[in-house]
């Protein structure tokens, strides 16, 4: 088996992509469900072209490919949507040296890698914006969307991706977590953490700090995971504090928790 | 026990005492605590999905449930190894199938699934935190250390970390192709709105 047994394994990228002729692929069909060692050289492979696909690494036939078989599964979407999110956390971990890992620093930065992605759990940021990485999930995005013509307007192209997850609100306040974001970024994207039982929906309204007017609104939001998610439209959001309400949706319903997030200049 | 990602098994579960010979015979004498029978149907999935199949949970489940009743009936099989003899039900299946409704057109595939929205980007990243934090702490660091850098500088890492743990590549990439699918399948249930709870279940066989 070579060393880097799976990317460079073209026939079962071949298979992958449905590009065998039907002989062989069959016998891959079998090998697929009974042979444990196959079925996970299979699965490296398969992550690995997911990868090169979101890295922009895979180009002519094998792209097209991808493009019209492989993404026109649900399941198979469901894939390049998970290593899209592996990938931000990869991207985040570079973000404190703005750069590339330096060999001999790698595995120490192990620990960082772990440090850090703990600790933007505690204090309940979790910002990605490596314009590299920006650039290929979005690709995937429009790729997709060009697919399925009538659904509404595709992203626009490069358009900046910002995500954040906030904690709920401890008394006492504690760092404003902050984001930054980037020049045509359209939405900024927001997990609420719930801190008490579910309510059947929410709304959640932004608002600057200090200020009782509301910039804008949600439609009506489920809860999945002890987590609200909220996209708010980036062109209100300039250098400042903001709090984004959470209610439970109903007559007279009061808020249920101020979530404090700083917008600092890009 | 957890019977598989549609929910629970058709038929099977009706029979306790078959269901526990079938998972002995997947288990081929060892005792998985179900997970032979986990892995067994996600293999399944994958086969029905790759084959563009309109609803491969169900054609897993149908699959399994027939080999379990012909179990059931013959009291063993030995025709084939477990594996071997579900991949020739699942064939069976699969033809059937095809038989009975055309697979999904591409087009119509990707319209079932409503534009992914920048939520549902959070609400993962959200659960992928989640479910690293559920990892055994030398799974985690496999995984972080797996997939940093690109090209060269990933490939380098790799084999620093294979030399590290003493493993080959080829080792190393099936370990971290485990851990990845056990993140996966959490980060899923996590998005689907499981309980945390629920996490504990996605363990390494």
């Amino acid at each position: 088996m070579p060393v880097e047994p799976t990317r460079d394994d073209p026939i079962l990228v071949r298979y992958l992509l449905g590009s065998l002729p039907d002989e062989q692929a069959e016998r891959l069909d079998e090998l697929s469900v009974s042979d444990d060692e196959f079925v996970w050289r299979l699965r490296a492979a398969e992550n690995d072209l997911v990868d090169a696909y979101l890295r922009n690494e895979l180009s002519g036939e094998t792209l097209e490919r991808f493009r019209t078989f492989y993404l026109s599964s649900a399941q198979r979407r469901e894939k390049v949507k998970f290593a899209e999110a592996l990938m931000a956390l990869g991207a985040q971990e570079r973000q404190p040296s703005r750069g590339r890992l330096g060999l001999p620093a790698a595995i120490p930065r192990w620990g960082l890698a772990l440090g850090l992605a703990s600790a933007l759990v505690v204090i309940g940021v979790l910002v990605y914006d490596n314009a590299g990485l920006r650039g290929r999930l979005q690709r995937a995005e429009r790729e997709r969307a060009s697919l399925a013509p009538g659904r509404g307007p595709a992203p626009a192209p490069d358009a900046p991706l910002v995500a954040m997850v906030l904690k709920p609100p401890v008394r006492g306040g504690g760092p404003i977590p902050e984001l930054s974001v980037p020049t045509g970024a359209e939405r900024a994207a927001f997990a609420l953490r719930l801190e008490t039982g579910d309510f059947p929906a929410y709304v959640v309204s932004l608002k600057n700090v200090g200020g009782n007017q509301s910039l804008w609104r949600s439609q009506e939001l489920k809860s999945a995971s002890g987590v609200v998610s909220v996209a708010v439209p980036a062109n209100l959001l300039r250098v400042g504090d903001y709090i984004l309400q959470l209610a439970a949706v109903g007559p007279n319903s009061e808020p249920l928790a101020n979530y404090v997030f700083r917008v600092a200049a890009r | 026990m957890r019977a598989g990602h549609s929910g629970k098994p058709p038929d099977i579960s009706q029979d306790q005492r078959a269901f526990r010979r079938f998972l002995d015979w997947l288990d081929e004498g060892s005792d998985s605590g179900g997970q032979k029978y986990l892995e067994m149907h996600r293999r399944l999935v994958a086969y029905f999905d790759h084959k563009n199949c309109r609803s491969p949970q169900e054609l897993a489940d149908e699959t399994l449930s027939r080999v379990a009743r012909r179990l059931d009936e013959e009291g063993s099989i030995t025709a084939a190894a477990p594996a071997h003899y579900c991949y020739i039900v699942a064939r069976f299946v699969f033809l059937e199938h095809q038989r009975r409704a055309a697979p999904l057109p591409i087009d119509e595939a990707v319209s079932l699934e409503p534009d992914p929205a920048a939520e549902d980007r959070a609400q993962r990243l959200h659960c992928l935190n989640q479910c690293l934090s559920r990892l055994e702490p030398e799974h985690r660091e496999l995984i972080l250390g797996y997939y940093q850098g690109e090209q060269r500088v990933k490939i380098t890492l790799r084999r620093q970390l294979a030399a590290r743990l003493g493993v080959t590549m080829n080792a190393l990439s099936i370990r971290a192709c485990r851990i990845r699918d056990r993140l996966e399948a959490c980060v899923r249930a996590c998005a689907s709105g499981k309980a945390p709870e629920a996490f504990s279940e996605f363990r390494i066989i």
